[in-house]
């Protein structure tokens, strides 16, 4: 029975498909002299436009100490973290939105920053949607100070956020074709002791931290 | 004419694949141009070139062509502005802006001006920031503001990153563009440049790389004619390799 559904199947295909060349051949008889003929294709549909977007860069994990020189340049402070229940999205301003992760449980990593008394510490991303950003998990975060308002916001993208899971740390790069897909770095799972012995040289090579982003 | 359809099947057979189905690439588009590698381009507020669209492009699907310029972000989001051509509604040329949060999902998409054709300036660039910390970036075409441009982040300038100046064809979904897809003519980009801080002022990058995201290697190149502009088009050497511009 299967077997006679996939030859008719295979054979449905096939009739198409020398339809369709049938087609081909009656139209290319058929044309005359002239310029050649350009396919034209309809215009996309609002559902059919493409994303553009940036170039795709390899997405590679850092594997030495001067590979961090430019997330440590954007960033005033690198913790380690918990972030164990979904962001808040609130309205800013008209037109705007922002996602607040809370990240618990916050202890400073690799000597970067100075981490606020509070345990607590708030993670402002614009944008009403960059749910893939921040999922509950562990977390070494390389972050930026808002203006001094207590607020934080990830230095770089995902560039400044590193899972860690089972003492080994992931990272992974934005997927502009397909954002629900992380794409993960090549040469993740570093144990966490050398991710942080990286990023200490990383910072005695930069000490310059980046200043608040105050305008 | 017996032969001459003989012919016209075996060719048919031998494009179909091309033309029904297409080679598949996850990426889904073919980008060529330039990618700034001046590090002094580094925290740029501001990005600028003057771009020539001379088409018409030959699209032998649904693909989509786009001339821009744009930057990742400090914070990791994306904008870009420029030419869009057969996008949504418009067969021809129209301007687009867009924008991505730093998780890399589109969080801004505007075109107008369906039939927009010639030399134009586009800039994008850094305007104010709120109290709550969010700062709006805006495009502008010949100095003039883009309606409904604006793009809110969390990145007053572009950080460690530099910003690209792109031909590029791409098409939704999982299908590749056409290989028979091309872009005759040659795309202008005179001088890539940048600005700092509040400065007004725009200087030129110092230095540029090949940018490509191409598999495999389509019938178009970039290269440079003279210090700082850049060229995109149909016709010239393809190497498919990296390089200095300049």
């Amino acid at each position: 029975m299967i077997k006679l559904v996939k030859a008719r199947a295979g054979s449905i295909l096939s009739v198409t498909f020398l339809a369709l060349l049938t087609a081909s051949c009656t139209s290319s008889s058929t044309s005359t002299a002239g310029p050649p003929a350009v396919r034209r294709s309809p215009v996309p549909t609002s559902s059919q436009v493409a994303a553009a977007g940036p170039p795709v860069e390899p997405c590679v994990f850092p594997g030495s100490s001067s590979d961090f020189g430019g997330l440590l340049a954007d960033s005033s402070l690198v913790v380690r973290g918990t972030i164990d229940a979904a962001p808040d999205v609130r309205q800013t301003q008209a037109g705007a939105s922002s996602t607040e992760f809370r990240l618990q449980n916050v202890s400073q990593f690799a000597g970067q920053g100075s981490v606020p008394p509070s345990s607590t510490l708030l993670i402002d991303e614009s944008g009403g949607v960059p749910v893939p950003l921040l999922p509950p998990s562990d977390y070494v975060l390389f972050l930026a100070d808002v203006g001094g308002t207590g607020h934080y916001t990830v230095a770089d993208g995902m560039a400044g956020v590193f899972t860690v899971n089972s003492g080994k740390v992931d990272g992974s790069c934005p997927n502009y074709s397909d954002p629900q897909a992380r794409r993960e770095a090549v040469g993740s799972g570093v144990a966490l002791q050398a991710f942080e012995e990286l990023v200490r040289r990383g910072t005695r090579q930069a000490p310059g931290a980046k200043p608040s982003q105050a305008p | 004419m017996l032969r001459r359809r003989v012919v016209t099947f075996l060719t048919a057979i031998a494009l179909a694949p091309l033309l029904f189905a297409g080679p598949a690439y996850a990426d889904s588009v073919r980008q060529i141009g330039a990618h700034s590698s001046d590090a002094s381009d580094h925290y740029a507020t501001g990005a600028r070139s003057t771009i020539t669209e001379p088409g018409p492009i030959q699209l032998y699907d649904a693909a989509q062509f786009f001339s821009w310029i744009g930057s990742v972000l400090s914070d990791g989001s994306f904008y870009q502005v420029g030419y869009g051509r057969h996008v949504a509604g418009c067969a021809s040329n129209q301007w687009f802006a867009q924008g991505f949060d730093p998780a890399g999902n589109r969080t801004l998409v505007v075109q107008a001006q369906c039939g927009l054709t010639g030399t134009h300036v586009f800039s994008m660039e850094y305007r104010q920031t709120s109290p709550d910390g969010t700062s709006e970036w805006i495009s502008y075409m010949d100095g003039s503001a883009l309606p409904g441009s604006s793009f809110f982040a969390r990145a007053q300038n572009i950080g460690s990153q530099t910003p690209y100046a792109v031909s590029e064809l791409s098409i939704a979904g999982s299908t590749s563009p056409n290989l028979s897809d091309t872009m005759p003519g040659i795309r202008y980009y005179p001088a890539l440049q940048v600005k700092l801080g509040t400065n007004p002022t725009y200087y030129n990058s110092l230095s540029a790389t090949v940018q490509r995201q191409t598999a495999p290697c389509p019938p178009y190149n970039a290269f440079a004619d003279g210090t700082n502009n850049i060229r995109a088009g149909s016709g010239y050497a393809t190497t498919c390799q990296n390089g200095s511009l300049w």
